[in-house]
């Protein structure tokens, strides 16, 4: 057994050195672990770890096979996101004890602190003491024990797996219900007890899901929409068509419409500035568009290795559920032509993109569905959503039509239910908290990648200084437009800032703090061609993302029904039948042609406003043409610029 | 409340629309009628047809139509092959539901007659759809048209459609629907230009000539072994005779020579005249045959036997019959620049037959005109893209002028021709042609499983039905079929929900996504045009609007809210003092479940008022009104809470939570009178009276103040009588901001209130619920007429459900709204959580714009 002493050496050289003895097969004893955090994390081989004193946050996070033991106590998220092995604490667990764990075992010979299994979905956490509030808390599947009592609302909007408690219930948590444990699942406890020397209780009770949350009653009826100048605009009625379909449905249903789609209504955008200089003569000579340099490298900041984009483009994140196979693996295929990244979106990655994409972001959301280290380790960069722009402050939304068995499988939840992500990570409560998330992911992929965030726009201009505090490599950041599979009308309407005002608000902020350009921003919502990424860079972004243009791109009608799952285009549907409709290589040259006219504006841009490098273009480039872009954006008021351009 | 008929009854207002002006911008345009070459508007006769309006989808297709029933038969539809749905599953279903129109209106409909307005008068020379289209476009416009036609019936090449394609009857049903709208059309049968009539006479007689004389002449084949006797029978005219009924029977092995249309309508009509079998030849390969698709597909379907790349090389003779046709293989049948230049190769082969048919081309013939110098390699050449010939007052169009096309083609042809001559003769010279595209923009039609529904087939003919001449081989839709098939249209042609989105952005997407990146001129025609500004949504006089409010979310600054699920305080006190966590006992008080009081329906019919009642008593809400909606129960109380609204010659009541004064009168006190101490005291307030009855609420202890942003709370359904005026709340707020009061006193704010998120507003700008009116008449079904609301409802039990669940849905979306900006009550929301997108709601609400508030110094 091989020894590590973590007086003498940094966590990162130790997790270093941990996976060099795990690759060579080595058992390792850990001494002075003085309670140091992300010990272990993202180690993959089932070699034994002997920690002969305190561990810190993420104790064992983000593992696959190693056996873990802990002589004293862990602090929160110990085995975060584990598939497989063990881990054994010989005092007490804090907070969310096997947040996310989706295998494997772990033991707390002592109490545990609240939230112990929040999002868990396969594998078994045992707690010998007592649990604090909330255990199981929207967990999704596997089996927790837990021998004393447990804390309040235990198993709070659980979705499935059990619960079982020696002890006390002190109370249940909504959508879970008692019922009683079989003979079988008793025999089993009774052994894994007796594996690791617990004594078996008198008796358990068993908590599970009560089921009647997890699917929206009354279904929504099925209406194509009502074209938006009847609605929205200056010449729409108060009292429109829109208004009274709106109320009689919410008669009908008794809760808020969901829909595909961001904003729908026009707010202020890019398209409301206008580039200073005449360019009617933009595009006309094909060496000046050649020679302009767009290749950009983001995401190296803190030494990973950067993002190498042949141009400021990305593509935004969409998740393997939201929309079809075929699709994802379009996307993949066009952003390989193109040369930019691609980004999994929420629920895992899917082997087929992985396998296409040349380079790919994987995305790690609240419910953690899918997320596992040997997917991280195969990305080129991970990102960390905290809200997206149609419904920030919310978790995602996939509605049961479109959770079919394979993709509740990757997620490792039950298939069926109208899933409403967690809207908050069981480990970011804010800002220290993902300072702490943050230097986790880097470990558990040895600080390799780059580590982005994806934030919805709101509160843009103090957020993004927390961002820049907490050490991202870059944000992508996404307005009131940006798009979704599923949002609540209301909030994809109302909640959040345009997109043209959270790059505004981004600016400023890192200036408040001096700190102007040293948190590269993706800005994206609502951005459709190289005219609105061009007056996008202008004003200070660094790249921009494509979602829903890349949609449309790919044959997208707009109709915003993606969450009913029917898809037409066979894009944002599970449907077999409609899925088959969706031809992978015709859509992903009809996206590559996109992106590539994308690439030609922007170089015909940067070419005929006098620049070789598209990092020239700047704001002294642009004017304002409506009062509100002026006042948003600060540039100058010229209504009459662009006329007749 | 909401039914699916409320689907059918949005759509009255769009139906009754006519065709809007022509869109110039092919980006507005749907892809099916820029394929169209007489840019028909698909889509809205789609949608037409779906709503069983078959009149104006009739009238939408023969808009610049003229041959709808023919069309509806044997267009080869390249609408069908542009379709957007041809990517997915299958193209609608365009041309069959043309036909099924057509079919359903009958021969008898016709459009209304046109008058000959104008003097000047206008000759053509031939009878063909070319001709016809232009006749028909230059009488529509008020000339004289006088048509000659050298034979003694009017459809040119139409009428060697065969029947089982095409019955008779519908070509004369088309020619009668011209004649019967263009009574300024006069037909010259048996007037043939060089015999019975020459050219220069028409020149002198009219102001303008236009030539669609066709191509009529078969080519001839011109092989060894061909005599005049063995020469077999060829295309056209012998179309034509079968067309007509008097062409001799087949017998034994025929074989057919060509590739085109023509050829496969022969191929088919042998088949049904008398061949034992038929064996079809040509140059080219199955993919470069002229013929359509479909068309060669239905001849192999039916029994011909086709073979590629063969030309004929020798007819075999016996006792002076056909006996046998030797081909050889043809290698390759156009040039590297795509002309036809056949290459033969050795391979040979000799089939048996007893007839030889052919159809390899067709060209026109005409001694007056090749005189003129009008003609040349049998077309007639025009110098420009409108169809001038050499001669001056002389236009061609049509095959004559272009080659041998489809009928839509060739109806293109003739309105290009009628334009040409209106420019001519009106003297606008224009240079170029395209269709005028125009929309009805008719609603999409409401059908639940328009992305499911699959493209039909309308059931083929049976087997026997098939070998008859005068079969047709499709059959109709049935009208079920038609409407299902109708509702897959994707309608490319209208706007969906999304401004951010439009049709023409969309179409700008996905030009980008079919440019090619090396194509210069098409890639900076696009991004000229991606550099076109757009019009400002937001106009100068544009009033504030509510909609112009945005929420600030959660994300790091402010935490985000565990759990997801909507849970979320709603409850909600009205009463004076609004200190945290400290209210003295002896004051009023009103507790509500949801921070949502409602009125305005005092007038309602009374299932209406006992379900409303009802429901608000059940979810724990209020209401406004001068009456209690319903009589009050055993202590007289209504069953919800009933705040009284006191006009001057009103009684308070002792069954009322609450006495609302309307006073007009800025200074006039309210007489504080409680009926009992628990009753709440307050007034309603407008703009122009908060600046005085604030102070007065305050000295005198009111315990709510009520906003009335609406033109007057008083009068029914006051909210439909104009824009809410918002500014009442942000006055309201400064005033008592200014007197330190602004916990003092609860504020209700009535005007425009549509939803959860109005009411999240509301709340946030510091009022304690939000008075709803129309919205929640719309919920209960109500019809807005005019100034007013009728209700047709009155079974209670669902309005009962409607109201319970309005007020769930509504009180939830307040919820998710205040959960996302970090807030666990609906009432901890404030001011600092929204900002406005436009200038003018700022103004009005006095909160800030998302962006551009500038740099924080002491941050």
């Amino acid at each position: 057994m091989e020894s590590i002493d973590l007086a003498t050496m940094t966590i990162r050289t130790a997790n270093e050195v941990i996976r060099g003895h795990g690759a060579a097969h080595q058992d390792v004893q850990i001494f002075n672990p003085d309670a140091k955090h992300y010990l272990c994390v993202g180690l993959t081989n089932p070699i034994r770890v002997r920690i002969r004193g305190s561990a810190g946050y993420f104790c064992g996070g983000l593992t696959d096979g190693p056996r873990i033991e802990v002589q004293n106590n862990v602090s929160w998220g110990v085995g975060d996101n584990m598939l497989a092995g063990s881990i054994v604490v010989g005092g007490n667990a804090g907070a969310i004890a096997g947040e996310a764990m989706r295998g494997g075992e772990i033991v707390i010979k002592g109490n545990m602190g609240s939230r112990a299994g929040q999002v868990m979905k396969k594998g078994t956490l045992c707690c010998a003491g007592d649990s604090s509030f909330m255990a199981g808390y929207m967990m999704y599947g596997g089996r927790m024990i837990i021998l004393g009592d447990s804390g309040e609302k235990v198993g709070e909007d659980m979705a499935g797996g059990a619960i079982f408690v020696g002890g006390r219930v002190t109370s249940l948590g909504s959508d879970a219900r008692l019922e009683a444990p079989t003979e079988e699942e008793l025999e089993e406890i009774r052994t894994f007890l007796a594996r690791h020397g617990l004594p078996m209780p008198d008796r358990f009770k068993k908590i599970v899901c009560a089921g009647g949350q997890l699917t929206y009653p009354t279904p929504e009826p099925r209406l194509r929409s009502l074209p938006h100048p009847r609605f929205t605009g200056s010449r729409a009625d108060y009292w429109n068509e829109k208004v009274v379909e709106d109320n009689r449905v919410k008669a009908h249903i008794g809760r808020y419409r969901i829909r595909g789609y961001g904003a729908a209504r026009p707010v202020p955008h890019l398209t409301d500035l206008a580039f200073r200089k005449d360019l009617s003569g933009a595009g006309t000579d094909p060496a000046a568009i050649a020679g302009v340099h767009l290749r950009t490298f983001i995401g190296g900041k803190h030494g990973a290795r950067a993002l190498d984009l042949s141009m400021p483009v990305m593509i935004a994140p969409m998740s393997y559920g939201a929309l079809s196979g075929r699709m994802k693996r379009a996307l993949g295929i066009a952003s390989r032509l193109s040369g930019i990244s691609e980004n999994t979106g929420e629920g895992g990655m899917y082997a087929y993109e992985r396998a296409e994409a040349r380079q790919l972001i994987a995305q790690c959301l609240s419910g953690r569905f899918g997320w596992n280290i040997h997917d991280m380790k195969r990305a080129d960069g991970l990102e960390l959503y905290i809200s997206q722009g149609a419904k920030p402050g919310l978790g995602g939304q996939l509605m049961a039509s479109k959770l079919t068995p394979e993709i509740a499988a990757m997620r490792g939840i039950p298939a069926g239910m109208d899933l409403r992500s967690p809207s908050r990570h069981p480990d970011v409560l804010g800002g220290d908290d993902l300072i702490m998330k943050i230097e986790e992911l880097r470990e558990a992929v040895g600080w390799r990648l780059p580590v982005s965030l994806k934030l919805g726009a709101g509160r843009t201009r103090d957020d993004i200084k927390i961002a820049l505090k907490d050490g991202l490599d870059f944000v992508e950041l996404d307005g009131l437009q940006g798009g979704t599979g599923a949002a609540g009308n209301e909030v994809a309407e109302y909640v959040g800032i345009p997109t043209l005002a959270a790059l505004m608000e981004a600016l400023e902020g890192l200036e408040e703090i001096d700190a102007k350009g040293q948190l590269p921003i993706v800005l994206m919502g609502g951005i459709q061609n190289g005219v609105d990424a061009a007056k996008a860079l202008a004003l200070g972004a660094d790249a921009v993302g494509l979602g829903t243009a890349m949609l449309i791109a790919a044959g997208c009608i707009a109709c915003m029904q993606c969450s009913v799952g029917n898809c037409v285009a066979g894009l944002a549907t599970q449907k077999a039948d409609h899925v088959a409709r969706f031809d992978i290589e015709r859509r992903a040259l009809s996206m590559h042609r996109y992106l590539e006219s994308i690439r030609r504006q922007l170089a015909a841009i940067t070419a005929a406003l006098g620049y070789d490098d598209v990092r020239g273009l700047n704001r002294n480039d642009l004017v304002a043409l409506t009062p509100e872009a002026a006042a948003m954006t600060r540039l100058p008021y010229e209504p009459s610029a662009g006329q007749g351009r | 409340m909401y039914d699916s008929s409320c689907d059918t009854k949005r759509m009255s207002p769009a139906c009754t629309a006519t065709a809007s002006a022509d869109t110039p911008d092919p980006m507005d345009l749907p892809p099916c009628q820029t394929a169209c070459p007489v840019g028909t508007d698909i889509p809205g006769y789609a949608a037409l047809i779906w709503n069983g309006e078959l009149e104006a989808a009739v009238a939408a297709i023969s808009a610049t139509n003229p041959f709808s029933a023919i069309c509806g038969r044997v267009c080869p539809a390249p609408c069908e092959s542009r379709c957007k749905r041809a990517e997915s599953d299958g193209a609608v279903t365009i041309r069959q539901l043309k036909r099924f129109a057509m079919d359903r209106l009958g021969a008898d409909y016709h459009l209304p007659p046109v008058p000959v307005t104008r003097t000047r008068t206008i000759a053509i020379v031939g009878g063909g759809p070319a001709g016809l289209t232009a006749a028909q476009d230059l009488a529509e416009a008020g000339y004289a048209v006088h048509l000659h036609e050298a034979g003694d019936r009017l459809g040119g090449m139409m009428n060697a459609i065969p029947p089982f394609r095409l019955p008779a009857n519908l070509l004369q049903q088309d020619i009668r629907r011209i004649l019967a709208h263009c009574p300024g059309i006069t037909v010259h049968y048996n007037s043939a230009l060089g015999a019975q009539i020459d050219l220069a006479t028409l020149e002198t007689r009219h102001d303008a000539v236009l030539l669609t004389i066709g191509l009529s002449i078969d080519r001839p084949l011109t092989v060894p072994g061909l005599s005049p006797e063995t020469a077999g029978v060829h295309g056209i005219r012998w179309m034509e005779a079968v067309a007509r009924g008097d062409a001799p029977r087949l017998a034994g092995a025929v074989v057919v020579v060509g590739g085109g249309n023509v050829a496969m309508d022969m191929a088919r009509a042998a088949l049904r005249h008398g061949a034992e079998s038929v064996d079809l030849f040509c140059l080219e390969s199955r993919q470069e045959m002229p013929a359509w698709p479909h068309e060669i597909e239905q001849a192999v379907t039916e029994g011909v036997t086709l073979h590629n790349g063969w030309g004929p090389a020798e007819v075999l003779t016996r006792d002076g019959a056909v006996s046998g046709v030797v081909f050889r293989r043809c290698t390759s049948v156009f040039d590297d620049k795509g002309c036809f230049a056949p290459v033969f190769g050795k391979e040979t082969r000799t089939l048996a037959a007893d007839r030889l048919l052919s159809a390899i081309g067709l060209e026109a013939r005409n001694a007056t005109l090749a005189d003129r110098g009008l003609l040349a390699q049998g077309r007639v050449p025009t110098n420009d893209a409108l169809g001038r010939t050499a001669a001056a007052k002389v236009f061609a169009a049509g095959d004559c002028a272009r080659g041998p096309s489809a009928i839509v083609q060739a109806m293109h042809e003739g309105h290009k021709a009628a334009f040409a001559i209106r420019g001519f003769l009106e003297g606008t010279a224009p240079e170029s042609y395209r269709p005028a595209y125009r929309s009805r923009r008719i609603a999409p039609a409401p059908e639940a499983a328009w992305e499911t529904l699959a493209r039909e087939a309308p059931p083929a003919a049976d087997a026997a039905a098939a070998c008859r001449m005068d079969a047709e081989c499709e059959a109709p839709f049935d009208p079920g079929m038609a409407r299902r098939q109708a509702a897959r249209c994707l309608r490319c042609d209208t706007e969906t929900g999304t401004a951010n989105y439009s049709r023409r952005a969309r179409n700008l997407i996905q030009a980008m996504a079919a440019t090619d990146p090396e194509d210069t001129r098409a890639q900076n025609a696009l991004l000229r045009t991606l550099l076109q500004p757009r019009e400002n949504p937001f106009p100068p006089g544009r009033p504030a609007h509510i909609d112009d409010v945005v929420f600030l979310s959660a994300a790091l600054t402010r935490l985000v809210i565990d759990p997801y699920r909507e849970a979320c305080s709603t409850r909600t006190r009205i009463t004076r003092r609004r200190e945290v966590g400290f209210t003295p006992d002896d004051l009023p008080t009103l507790d509500l479940d949801h921070p949502l009081l409602f009125t305005g329906f005092d007038e309602a019919p009374l299932p209406v008022r006992a379900a409303l009642a009802e429901g608000l008593a059940a979810a724990g809400c209020g209401y406004i009104g001068r009456a209690p909606l319903v009589a009050g129960t055993a202590d007289g109380k209504p069953p919800m809470p009933w705040l009284q609204l006191l006009g001057a010659q009103d009684t308070p009541s002792a069954a009322a939570a609450g006495l609302v004064y309307l006073s007009d009168t800025a200074a006039a006190p309210v007489p504080l009178e409680r009926r009992h101490p628990g009753q709440l005291l307050g007034r309603r307030v407008t703009a122009r009276t908060l600046a005085a009855a604030i102070p007065l609420a305050i000295d005198q202890q009111l315990d709510f103040l009520l906003l009335d942003g609406s033109p007057d709370i008083g009068q029914p359904w006051a909210e439909l009588n104009g824009h809410p005026d918002l500014t009442v709340i942000r006055e309201a707020i400064r005033i008592l901001r200014q007197l330190n009061m602004e916990e003092e006193i609860a504020l209700l704010y009535f005007g425009g209130m549509r939803s959860g998120t109005d009411a999240a507003k509301v709340l946030a700008l510091n009022c304690n619920a939000a008075v709803f009116s129309v919205a929640m008449a719309l919920a209960l079904d109500g019809r807005i007429d005019g100034r007013g609301i009728h209700f047709d409802s009155s079974d209670e039990a669902p309005l009962r459900q409607a109201v319970a669940h309005w007020i769930k849905g509504t009180s939830q979306e307040a919820a998710i709204i205040a959960r996302c900006t970090g807030k666990t009550d609906v009432h901890n929301l404030e001011p600092e959580d929204m900002r406005c997108i436009t200038l003018t709601t700022a103004e009005a609400l006095g909160l800030p714009l998302a962006s551009g508030q500038g740099r924080r110094e002491w941050f």
